[in-house]
Formats: C-alpha cells, structure tokens, sequence
C-alpha cells in the first residue's frame, strides 16, 4: 500500500454522477412498503386467524377425548363396546381389545388434527 | 425501526448510496435504481427488529452489495465493454459522458475488487469495514484493493492522453 495511487485520487476527485430525481425514487420506494406492510398484514390475520384456529382445536380436542376416555372408562367391565359378529381372528381380537383400540383411534384422530394445524400454520408464514 | 424513522434515514443516504450503485453497474442507472429499490425493500423488512445505530448505513451497503450480487446472478452475460461506453452515452448524455471512462475502466474489474474500491473511494470506507460489507477477511479486501489498483493504474497509464 505504499505506492503512488495519487491518478486513482484523481479519478474519484469530484465524483457526483447524476441520479433520477430523489422524489420520484422515495415515492417509488413508498409504494413498494406500502405494499409490503399490506402482505405483512395480510399475513398477520392469517396467522392470528391459524393461532385460533389451533387454540380452538386443541380445546374440542382436550373436551372429545376426555369425553371419550370417560366413556370408554366408564363402560361396564364386563360386556364388550362392540361385537363384530365374524368368525375372524384379527376382528374377533379386536372385539376383544376394543376399548384399547378405540383409544389408540381417538388419540391418532386429534394428534392429525394437530399436526394437520401446525403444517397449515407452517405453509402459510 | 418505525417506518417513519427508516424512511427519515433512508431519504437522507439514498443519493449516495445510488450513486455508489450506478458506480457498481458501471454506469447503468436504471439497474442502479433497481437495485436500490429492492435493497432497500429488504432493508426495511430487516430493520424491524433493529435498534439505530451509527453502523446502519454500513449494513444497508451490505445489504446493497449482496443485492447487486444476487441481480449479477439472474442476469444474461456481461455486456462487452465497448458496448457498455455506447449505452452509458446514449442514456443518460452528458453525465455518462463524463464518467464514461471511470464507468469503463470499473467494468474491468470482478464484482468484489469493484466493491472495494468504490467504498473505499467513495464511501471512504476502511478496510475493516469493507471486509465486514463483503463478509470476507481484511487481507482478502487489502488483496482486492492492491489488485483493483493496479488494474486501474494500468487503465489509467493507457488512458493517458486525456480520457481521465
């Protein structure tokens, strides 16, 4: 860096190009936040909208499944929740198990419903 | 940053910070401003979070800089440079005219010694800073500068009988 730069001083002396008019570039840049504040906002609603949405399911879902899990405790020990009726091991076995596979039922629906929100939550950020 | 605020600040640095891009696409005002525009658009989408400080008309070249890089990317091949002296002339006259050997003499240079130099020279950037803008080391920029330089000086010695 010792050397003699002082013709690449020069070439920068006074350097002052002109530019489009300021005004005209401020309002053009104007526009364009507006119309990015407008998408932002538009996204907000739509989160603000899919965070209800969520609350809103996880709250039906706490209600069913605790009604359910009531329900299905709450059935006699004895008699069975349903009978198929078919002479099939894997049924005749679910006859058996009912209320575990009724539970295992319930509980895949609601975890869906969850996953399903969080996934349309995630797309729409 | 409210809006109010970043526009207050913006509308104070953007004729240089267009300038510096005209410099940096070589005389092509319209690119420039385009440029601009979607760096500012990203600086302003960035800068909700951000506290003010003296460092963010740094960080807004940065992000300028990174902007023109992503723009070189999308764009068809360079123009060659007689080319570019032809455009430049007949766009914007007189002011291009002037500057047309500076802006010719820049399209010599790769993106990243152009960058230095131009902060450097124009923004009187220090080294330090211009390697924090081009996200590279202080030696990386020192070498981009010492070759910049050079490949200047050697336009500048061909150009002797008055271009500059």
């Amino acid at each position: 860096m010792t050397q003699d730069y002082s013709d690449i001083d020069r070439l920068f002396e006074g350097f002052d190009p002109q530019v489009s008019d300021s005004r005209t570039f401020m309002e053009q840049l104007s526009h364009r936040l507006d119309a990015v504040e407008h998408v932002r906002h538009m996204q907000e609603v739509q989160l603000r909208r899919l965070h209800r949405a969520a609350v809103v399911a996880f709250a039906c879902g706490a209600v069913l499944g605790g009604v359910c899990l009531a329900l299905v405790l709450l059935w006699p020990a004895g008699s069975p929740l349903f009978t198929l009726h078919i002479p099939f091991v894997p049924l005749v076995m679910l006859g058996q198990y009912g209320r575990v596979a009724l539970l295992i039922l319930l509980s895949a629906i609601v975890t869906s419903g969850v996953v399903v929100t969080q996934y349309l939550q995630g797309s729409n950020r | 940053m409210t809006r109010e605020r970043f526009t207050a600040l913006v509308s104070g640095e953007q004729k240089k910070l267009r300038q510096f891009l005209l410099a940096l696409c070589c005389g092509h005002a319209d690119e420039a401003d385009d440029i601009a525009q979607d760096a500012l658009v990203k600086a302003f989408l960035a800068s909700a979070g951000m506290a003010e400080s003296e460092r963010l008309t740094a960080w807004i070249y940065k992000i300028a800089y990174n902007t023109f890089l992503d723009h070189k990317r999308r764009r068809t091949p360079e123009i060659a440079l007689d080319h570019n002296c032809q455009i430049a002339s007949t766009q914007r006259a007189d002011d291009a005219f002037r500057y047309q050997a500076l802006y010719a003499a820049l399209a010599t240079l790769p993106p990243k010694e152009r960058t230095a130099i131009l902060l450097y020279y124009l923004k009187g950037y220090s080294i330090h800073e211009i390697s924090q803008i081009e996200d590279c080391s202080e030696e990386a920029v020192r070498k981009q500068m010492s070759r910049g330089r050079d490949e200047l000086k050697k336009i500048c010695k061909r150009n002797d009988t008055g271009l500059f």
